[in-house]
């Protein structure tokens, strides 16, 4: 008999991520990371296989490394490590496993790529602007001088002058560092080309020695005049232009990126756009002929929704230069997706990378969007009605765009992250509900990183849609059944259904046994979300122990138009309807029984949990997680939010506006919370802060004195404590929701505590 | 030679003392300061010093053993601190005890077989923590304190004896509850101690007396009193026992007087409690002269690691720090002489009630801090002084010389500390044992503030302040600024301020004032709901008016104010309140009280409003951040990382708020890390903190 899935297999757990496939198509870097039990940490290890046979060229775990990129000729790669003592870029030749260190920055490299040319590379680097100006930004300190630095820099004092000052991101206020971009070149002497100086003599490295001592390349920043943020350098196709993202604003907007390029020595910065919904999560790319830039935005739409976008931006170039363009010159979107009466949505796909939610990940991936080597189509990862994808798109013809059926994946295979050549050479990371990210090369499956899932039962995934309240949407929500063994003799059928395709479970046959498990209710962050019938951990555990999860795509989530995920319905009743509407449609395909129902969720979903307990009688224990409890008080303690970020109006009261966070909103309906409450909470969370914790719990102390509450606050963790956090805080954060349903969700013919 | 003005650099050599002892059998002084590295045992008639010191770090807490023979004290060698002991004949020093974590109060027991000492590291049960930063579990709302951070299952301060002998060491509590000021009984059989140990709801503020008995063989513990709050946060008085052993006096929150926490602070009295039965007696009856038995200064700037109660050796007298008009005076209670063997308790009680409530007398006053008493040997005791122009001294106290308890005198001594001896206005003789800071005061000229009182606009009371000078004004008139102290219960006092003559030192007038809701001006005018009604609001713009009506020097149009916590809510409510002032620097502030009521350790309560929304909307209206638009002057926060007091979730709101609807305005943040309610100590932060207000009020008054 197969074992449960406990929150403790979180350390078994092996996440694949950025996988990339070399030009020749021969070769597949990526990365690998697992739990290390002594300090909680997920090391970072780097693999190569042969993308044919799929054996593996080369595994590396001495230290961490991440962002592998194959060189024109697949026999070279580069990777950041932090062999030095920081991360920094590295060049290794496979076959002869000569490396060598090309950058040396003071803190390292949080990022780089190389040009086309294979000449340079641009990189971005997080740095106090006085190293800059000390000339000690290319020498890594000693081990000796780091400690000393690290113990001067703990009692450094935090100082804001301007509203966009702390960001959960960097667990709270920076001390003066920011990220600055500089390019690391090949010194013509020495070597013409990045893979020429592993073959480079000894008399050439002599030449060098004005450098700093540990790199062969000339290290340089851009666009220093300025002292503005600037991150996510792009090199343009001839090499000669850099696209960055910078932060030029201030105030409400300080926080809104905005396109720039440079000439590749950094003279010229010019400022292209002034949109201020750029979204800067992956780096900007050059069309073929470098007289366009794509990157990704959220568009400003009226009604609140949230739709990511690829716009390609425009020069009337002469000359190669990007100088004599205005801002906002030409902006062209490369989806249609329309409201208005002449545009239409585009039915194929929800814009570009709906970001899921509930599902087992970590690890930084390569962009969601690359152009094909002709430039004429843009390929790019998105999703909709619950389901994720490889998608391409004509960039002439937007209306062009269509999903790549990928091969050997089933409909319900999430794609996390991709690479590919040609459309008949893409390797990707797919998951199911079963199982997490695996690598698969042209359907091929090469790794088998979490094969130990097979000695446990587990949850099986099962789809639904039912109609809102208000008629106006379809609602999809899944459902896990409680994993194998608790289903017993009287659903053996489940334990029969082993493949994938066959994980739709027919509800009549089950309602007798699954309708004896009590359920709960897991709602996703964001809103602006998607939850997929994806693998995730949390659910399994749940599943586990015994529990029917329901979950499910309420409006506010993204993947089903932009009607479903207006503002209009995220914060009011639709989307907390909706939540229960799924309920109730558990409950009468018998998934669920009355006063055996739990709630809880992340974020946005802490929020609704708090909602939900305050308004109805529906559950019977919640957990809240990172949640917004009081938003009177979450002004200006959390990263977001800004009255002036839109226009202040005449005679503001700042006590009319505190007012109107504080009523008829979450916290206020305290005196009608009934049901045992685990707060768990991340304590330099700087989305939601830790002090909502501290306002739901102390007033259930207060007001609630009978109803039993615990708080469970974790050192040190962020908004990202389930998902980035400890090994140890991950499995704690897991392990004290699933107790707490446990103790305070009834099974059948057990008396309530 | 003359002598230089202060800056703030003389912060970081300022020597403070952090305990001492005084051995009347044999005219010995033990003390340690923070730049002593380790123990100064000082021969007070050969005038001859010696350095006794572990080699650790953090070296204090030094005590002579009853016998004279021996003295302890802590020192880090490694690891935390431990109990040391030093064998005045032989000179061998040798370490008692070898515990997890670390040693605080240690006590000898009267038989001086055993020290007594309290510890935050539970040596029963095995830490449950593995890592640092793994989740705390909080199901009561009293998770966290000030200075202690985030409190840990087995973090919770515990009670032990170790055995001088032997080392053996006997845990004598061991649970989830803090026991605080501890004593010896005098059979050194039993401890009594402060705890809630056996209160329901944990409120980091009801505490009761406990007693442990047979703590030397099988300890047991009780509780003693039921139904009185005894007194702890925030000016602490250790309970002590009567010689006979019969009963304990201890300080109570007088409830009566003012209906709890919610609307004031209470006044502390003295009771007596049997030690059998628990019953008590109010032992002191406030008046004029005297009106509390505790006093609370806010800048006392000496005392550290002193009683604030002592029981006289042959138990004739009480003695105890009362403030009054900016003075920290020591008084005595005469006490019950129990008339021999009374057979049952109920008997002895009623002796009590009988002879009680008594009026303390005066001791010391005059315009000096006394904030400490050392253990009273034949009369004499250890008593710390300071003033405005001089650091902290140890002084021996004789009463034993014709005590005249004759009429209150306000005469005025000043300069008295640089006396090695004086007679004091009761006829004691008080002789200097030891002077902190020498090296400064040789070097530095310190300015001596003038203090006034004005009677309030209202006629209810009078205000009380002071005014810095500096030495050397530059300009015909200089910018002042008001600071306004935290609490409001504490006071300003006759203390000497390094920080004050700081900031005079760099060219600002400093105007410092108790206005209402201060402690030791009576009991109306500490009244808390004054604090906050405005009338300390206007007590502080009165004030300033009249100073720069009394000094020609001050520029009316160049006035600035700051101060902490409280003085920081006070900050935040003359911005958005007043057009008077010309920059702000708000130090450790109350900008939200929603905030406050969830996130400070000294959590809030909503009982008084039956919907909990009707109670946010009042605590909004009451919060200064509500009224951030009013706020058109340049404005200073100042912020300790780990302050769990008025938690730095204060600092954010109201940065965000004024710099979101004033985005012109100069606003500036500062948070300290590794800071808790208080400036930081951190030498580098420490002088950054006064660089950026020296520079904030430089740069807009």
């Amino acid at each position: 008999m197969k074992r449960k899935f406990l929150p403790e297999d979180i350390r078994n757990l092996t996440f694949l991520s950025h996988p990339v496939l070399s030009a020749d198509a021969a070769r597949i870097a990526y990365i690998a990371r697992k739990g290390e039990e002594e300090n909680g940490l997920f090391p970072s290890s780097l693999l190569v296989l042969d993308a044919h046979s799929g054996q593996t060229v080369c595994e590396k775990n001495d230290v961490w490394y991440k962002q592998p990129y194959f060189l024109k000729d697949s026999r070279f790669l580069l990777y950041l490590s932090d062999r030095s003592g920081e991360f920094q870029v590295w060049l290794e030749n496979l076959e002869t496993k000569e490396s060598t260190q090309l950058t040396s920055l003071r803190h390292g490299v949080v990022r780089y790529t190389v040009n086309e040319q294979e000449t340079a590379l641009a990189f971005e680097a997080v740095l106090w602007p006085e190293e800059i100006g000390a000339g000690t930004a290319f020498t890594e300190m000693t081990a000796e001088e780091k400690e000393a630095w690290q113990d001067e820099m703990e009692y450094r004092p935090y100082k804001a002058t301007d509203l966009t000052y702390k960001m959960d991101e960097w667990f709270g206020m920076r001390k003066g560092e920011y990220a600055h971009i500089g390019v690391a070149a090949c010194d013509s002497k020495a070597a013409k080309t990045i893979p020429e100086i592993l073959s480079s003599d000894a008399d050439n490295q002599d030449m060098l020695s004005d450098h700093a001592a540990s790199t062969p390349l000339h290290q340089y920043f851009l666009c220093q005049e300025k002292a503005m943020e600037c991150i996510r350098p792009s090199w343009s196709h001839d090499g000669r232009t850099i696209a960055f993202y910078g932060y030029p604003h201030s105030g409400a907007r300080g926080r809104q990126a905005e396109l720039f390029v440079c000439s590749s020595d950094g003279s010229d910065p010019v400022q292209l756009t002034e949109t201020g919904f750029i979204y800067p999560d992956h780096a900007p790319a050059f069309t073929a002929d470098d007289t366009g830039i794509l990157c990704v935005g959220f568009p400003p739409y009226e009604d609140g929704s949230c739709i990511m976008l690829p716009y390609l931006i425009t020069s009337e170039k002469t000359e190669n230069s990007w100088n004599n363009i205005t801002i906002d010159q030409v902006q062209t979107c490369l989806l249609p997706v329309g409201m208005t009466e002449n545009e239409t949505e585009i039915q194929v796909c929800h814009g570009i990378y709906p970001m899921v939610a509930g599902r087992t990940e970590m690890g930084e991936n390569g962009p969601y969007f690359k152009l094909s080597e002709d430039g004429k189509w843009i390929y790019f990862l998105s999703g909709i009605d619950g389901k994720t994808g490889l998608f391409c798109s004509e960039l002439a013809c937007p209306q062009n765009t269509r999903q790549i059926k990928l091969p050997g994946t089933a409909e319900n295979t999430d794609i996390l992250a991709f690479d590919l050549q040609q459309e008949d050479s893409i390797v990707w990371l797919g998951a199911d509900s079963l199982h997490p990210a695996e690598l698969f090369y042209n359907g091929k499956q090469l790794t088998h990183a979490n094969a130990w899932l097979e000695e446990c039962s587990l949850g099986k995934v099962e789809e639904f849609w039912t109609k809102s309240r208000d008629g106006k949407a379809n609602l999809q929500w899944f459902l896990v059944h409680p994993a194998g063994e608790f289903s017993g003799d009287s659903c053996s059928s489940c334990e029969k259904s082993t493949s994938e395709e066959a994980a739709a479970h027919s509800g009549s046959d089950h309602e007798a046994a699954v309708s004896s498990h009590p359920a709960v209710l897991y709602i996703k962050g964001g809103p602006e979300t998607m939850y997929t019938p994806t693998f995730w951990h949390e659910f399994q555990a749940l599943a586990g122990a015994g529990f029917a999860v329901i979950y499910g795509n309420p409006r506010g989530s993204v993947g089903f138009g932009r009607a479903f995920n207006s503002n209009a319905v995220c914060w009011m009743n639709e989307s907390m309807h909706d939540l229960l509407d799924m309920v109730e449609d558990a409950i009468s395909r018998g998934y669920a029984k009355r006063g055996q129902i739990g709630v809880t969720g992340g974020s946005y979903g802490g929020y609704m949990t708090n909602k939900l307990i305050g308004r109805t009688d529906v559950f019977s224990a919640a957990v809240t997680q990172r949640c917004l409890a009081n938003p009177a008080t979450s002004y200006g303690t959390g990263d977001m939010g800004f009255i002036s970020a839109r226009e202040i109006p005449k005679n503001f009261h700042m006590l009319d506006y505190l007012e109107d966070r504080a009523k008829g909103n979450i916290i206020s309906y305290i005196d009608s919370f009934n049901v045992p409450l685990l707060i768990l909470h991340g304590m330099k969370d700087y989305r939601c802060g830790f002090e909502q914790a501290e306002q739901l719990f102390v007033a259930m102390r207060d007001r609630r004195p009978e109803i039993p509450v615990r708080m469970v606050a974790f050192p040190g963790e962020n908004h990202n404590v389930s998902r980035t956090g400890k090994l140890y805080n991950q499995i704690r954060h897991v392990k004290e929701m699933v107790e707490w349903f446990q103790k305070y969700l009834k099974k059948d013919g057990e008396e309530h505590e | 030679m003359s002598k230089r003005a202060p800056q703030f650099e003389d912060c970081l050599r300022l020597e403070r003392f952090t305990g001492g002892d005084y051995c009347e059998k044999k005219n010995l002084l033990c003390y340690a300061s923070n730049k002593s590295n380790g123990i100064i045992l000082k021969n007070l008639d050969t005038k001859e010093t010696k350095k006794i010191s572990a080699g650790g770090k953090g070296e204090g807490n030094p005590a002579f053993s009853p016998d004279g023979s021996q003295i302890l004290f802590l020192s880090a060698v490694q690891g935390g601190r431990q109990i040391w002991l030093y064998d005045l004949e032989t000179e061998e020093i040798r370490q008692l005890t070898d515990i997890r974590g670390s040693v605080s109060e240690p006590l000898w027991s009267p038989d001086g077989n055993w020290i007594l000492f309290a510890s935050m590291v539970s040596q029963k049960t095995a830490s449950q923590r593995k890592y640092e930063d793994e989740a705390f579990v909080i199901e009561e709302v009293n998770y966290k304190f000030d200075g202690r951070g985030y409190i840990p299952p087995d973090g919770r301060q515990q009670l032990y004896i170790v055995s001088v002998k032997d080392g053996t060491v006997i845990q004598l509590t061991d649970d989830q509850t803090d026991y605080m000021h501890a004593n010896w009984a005098p059979d050194s059989e039993r401890v009594v101690c402060v705890s809630d140990r056996f209160q329901e709801t944990k409120t980091t503020m009801v505490y009761d007396l406990v007693m442990i008995e047979h703590v030397t063989e099988q300890p047991s513990m009780r509780q003693l009193t039921k139904d009185h709050v005894i007194v702890s946060y925030p000016n602490p008085v250790r309970p002590v026992f009567s010689p006979d052993g019969k009963s304990v006096i201890a300080g109570i929150l007088d409830m009566n007087t003012e209906r709890g926490f919610s609307i004031g602070y209470p006044e502390v009295y003295l009771w007596q409690f049997d030690n059998m039965t628990g019953d008590g007696v109010r032992i002191f009856q406030p008046d004029e002269n005297c009106y509390q038995c505790v006093q609370f200064p806010y800048n006392a700037g000496s005392g550290w690691g002193l009683e604030k109660l002592q029981v006289s050796d042959d138990g004739t007298y009480v003695y105890f720090v009362s403030g009054w008009q900016g003075q920290c005076c020591l008084y005595r209670l005469r006490l019950y002489k129990s008339s021999g063997n009374t057979g049952n308790d109920r008997e002895y009680i009623r002796q009590l009630e009988e002879y009680y409530p008594v009026h303390a007398e005066k001791v010391l006053d005059g315009k000096a801090v006394h904030h400490g008493i050392g253990k009273i040997q034949n009369g004499k005791m250890l008593i710390p002084r300071s003033e405005p122009d001089m650091p902290e001294a140890y002084f021996i106290l004789d009463t034993t010389l014709e005590f005249t308890s004759t009429e209150d005198t306000k005469t005025e001594v000043t300069g008295i500390c640089s006396a090695d001896t004086f007679v004091t206005s009761k006829g004691a003789r008080m002789t200097k044992a030891a002077q902190s800071a020498q090296d400064l005061i040789e070097e530095v000229e310190f300015v001596r503030p003038d203090d006034f009182f004005i009677p309030t606009l209202d006629g209810e009371s009078q205000i009380h302040g002071w005014v810095y000078k500096p030495a050397d004004i530059a300009e015909e008139k200089i910018p002042a600024f008001l600071y306004v102290h935290g609490g409001p219960h504490p006071f300003y006092t006759y203390g000497f301020t390094m920080e004050h003559q700081c900031f005079a030192a760099a060219g600002f007038g400093v105007m410092l004032c108790n206005p209402r809701g201060s402690s030791g001006y009576g009991a109306l005018h500490q009244t808390f709901a004054r604090s906050t009604d405005g009338s300390a609001y206007y007590d502080c713009l009165q004030f300033v008016e009249e100073c720069i009506r009394r000094n020609d020097w001050i520029d009316g149009s160049r006035i600035g104010v700051t101060g902490g916590s409280y003085g920081g809510y006070m900050t935040n409510y003359m911005a958005t309140h007043s057009k008077r002032f010309n920059a702000y620097i708000t130090q450790r502030c109350v900008s939200s009280d929603l905030i406050m009521y969830a996130s400070s350790d000294m959590s809030g309560s909503s009982k008084d409003y039956e919907k909990f929304e009707d109670f946010m909307l009042a605590q909004l209206k009451s919060s200064p951040v509500s009224y951030a638009e009013n706020i058109d002057r340049p404005f200073l926060i100042l912020q300790g990382e780990e302050d769990y007091r008025t938690p730095m979730e204060n600092a954010h709101q109201l940065f965000v708020a004024i710099k979101d609807v004033h985005p012109e305005l100069p606003v500036k943040l500062v948070v300290y890390p590794h800071t808790p309610h208080d400036q930081p100590t951190h030498p580098g932060m420490m002088m950054d903190y006064y660089h950026e207000m020296v520079e904030w009020f430089r740069a807009y008054l």
